[in-house]
């Protein structure tokens, strides 16, 4: 039928286009709006063959990132939300070493040193990225369009995976397309995507902190790294990986520690807290929900239409009232 | 000498609320009425919409049987693609498709959509178009010689009994309508 209808032989109407877009669970205007051709995406390997499980979650991702595209277009052609420059980085990046420094290097730009990342969708928003956090399997998403950068994040699993996941798009954007980059043409795939995840490390947990924090003694302590993991908010694993490559972990405790993440009582006997979630009531960027929030108030959108775009992160009781009390006959 | 101007005939189109509503408080006949003179639109979604309603208020099917108004489908690129815009500054729920399908309607016909929905006239408004709710609606019809006072407040009283809301009385409704400047 599509064929048809782009063939210019089938017409539909917008009841068929509801149906269609309902049936695969996008927006109306999803199916008339043009796609980017090159999105990356973070998940397991996905093969040719279309009829696989890992393919159809790739393929339902794809569909969300192209949606939030969308979303944001949408909230820029309305005059209510302008897209900051987007951080790229101004040399090749061909190496996770140099991945590594161009994680520190994004700091720096953000006039960030070495403190913990308190929002991560913040952080990518100011380097030009929006990022989205949704119900969707898989893991992680993300495009360029123009001067548009965005991607979406899955919210199953555990928020510590989000983060790495937010930050590895963010590689995505800041390292470059990857089939222009110099990269892409030499490296595999998982290669790449290993130098993104080197990136990601970085950016979440900077190397330098892990040898700060460890101090004269040979090696950090457990607590010490459940501490560190909880305030930068990051996975056991990752910890466990950025320690080993900072040198402050020995093989053999990574082996051991990497047995049983850290409980709740750890945590609470590491630092007197558990670490709170980044990226699970927050969905959309601050500057995205803002945009949103002067579009409805502007009279751009309905109230039923703001909640869609918040995707959660409010429901139309959290709307101020009055706005749609009766107007003039 | 210049020829005297054609009358041009009003183009409205109605949305869900507006028919299922008239249908539910047993006064479709006098909404057509009311609207002879006009040339009614509504659209496929609306009648899809009002087709699901009829599951819990048969009487919906009233308005399905109708012939008085035309059916717009929205069917070439240009309508849906409008319709599709609609959709992203309305909203996707149900109802909120039926008012988007609407409001691509009118706007394609240069006519009046006609709903309740304050939420979706405050936004079609600020994309300028040209939208009333029930009230203007009975207002210009006693203004018209149409329908009296009494009358137009009794419909106002039996639309409310069904659940519309609207911003006054049957009894209120002459007042509210000169406070307005319908009357």
């Amino acid at each position: 039928m599509i064929v048809k209808i782009e063939s210019g032989n089938r017409r539909i109407d917008a009841m068929e286009l509801v149906r269609l877009s309902s049936a695969l669970q996008v927006p109306v205007d999803f199916l008339l709006r043009s796609t980017p051709l090159v999105l990356s995406r973070r998940t397991g390997v996905v093969t040719e063959e279309a009829d696989t499980e890992v393919a159809r979650e790739a393929g339902r991702l794809d569909l969300a990132l192209v949606a939030w595209l969308h979303e944001v277009q949408q909230l820029i052609e309305l005059g209510v939300l302008q897209p900051g420059p987007l951080l790229r980085a101004e040399t090749p990046v061909n190496s996770q070493t140099a991945a590594r420094e161009l994680a520190l290097w994004v700091r720096k730009q953000l006039g960030m040193d070495l403190e913990a990342i308190d929002s991560l969708a913040e952080m990518c928003e100011r380097a030009g990225q929006y990022v989205l956090v949704t119900h969707v399997r898989g893991e992680g998403a993300s495009v360029v369009e123009g001067d548009v950068a965005v991607a979406v994040v899955s919210l199953e699993g555990d928020p510590g995976r989000r983060r790495a996941t937010a930050a590895h798009e963010l590689g995505h954007l800041v390292v470059g397309d990857e089939y222009s980059s110099d990269l892409g043409v030499h490296a595999s795939r998982a290669d790449r995507e290993a130098l993104l995840d080197a990136f990601a490390a970085e950016l979440l947990l900077p190397s330098q902190v892990l040898t700060e924090e460890r101090g004269a003694a040979e090696a950090i302590s457990r607590d010490q790294l459940i501490g560190l993991a909880a305030r930068y908010r990051i996975s056991w694993s990752l910890a466990l990986r950025q320690a080993a490559h900072a040198g402050v972990l020995s093989a053999q405790a990574r082996r051991d520690w990497g047995r049983s993440a850290p409980t709740r009582s750890e945590f609470m006997e590491a630092v007197g807290w558990a670490p709170q979630p980044d990226l699970e009531a927050v969905r959309v960027p601050p500057r995205y929900a803002h945009a949103v929030m002067e579009a409805w108030r502007r009279g751009l959108l309905t109230a039923a239409r703001a909640v869609e775009l918040m995707h959660g992160q409010i429901t139309a009781a959290d709307l101020p009232a009055g706005a749609e009390a009766y107007l003039a006959p | 000498m210049t020829e005297p101007a054609a009358a041009v005939t009003p183009v409205w189109v109605l949305d869900a609320m507006c028919l299922s509503h008239f249908a539910r408080a047993e006064r479709l006949d006098v909404l057509r009425d009311l609207l002879v003179d006009k040339e009614c639109w509504t659209t496929q979604v609306v009648l899809e919409e009002l087709r699901q309603g009829a599951a819990v208020h048969p009487v919906l099917s009233d308005v399905l049987a109708g012939d008085w108004f035309k059916v717009a489908h929205l069917d070439t690129l240009d309508e849906v693609r409008l319709f599709a815009i609609w959709v992203s500054r309305i909203g996707s729920g149900e109802r909120d498709l039926g008012e988007a399908s609407v409001f691509a309607a009118a706007e394609l016909r240069s006519a009046t959509a006609i709903t309740d929905d304050q939420g979706a006239v405050r936004v079609a408004r600020t994309y300028g178009l040209d939208v009333h709710g029930t009230i203007w609606l009975l207002a210009g019809a006693c203004r018209d010689g149409k329908l009296s006072e009494p009358a137009a407040g009794s419909i106002v009283d039996a639309l409310r009994v069904t659940g519309l809301r609207l911003p006054c009385t049957g009894a209120e409704l002459p007042g509210y309508a000169r406070l307005h400047g319908l009357l």
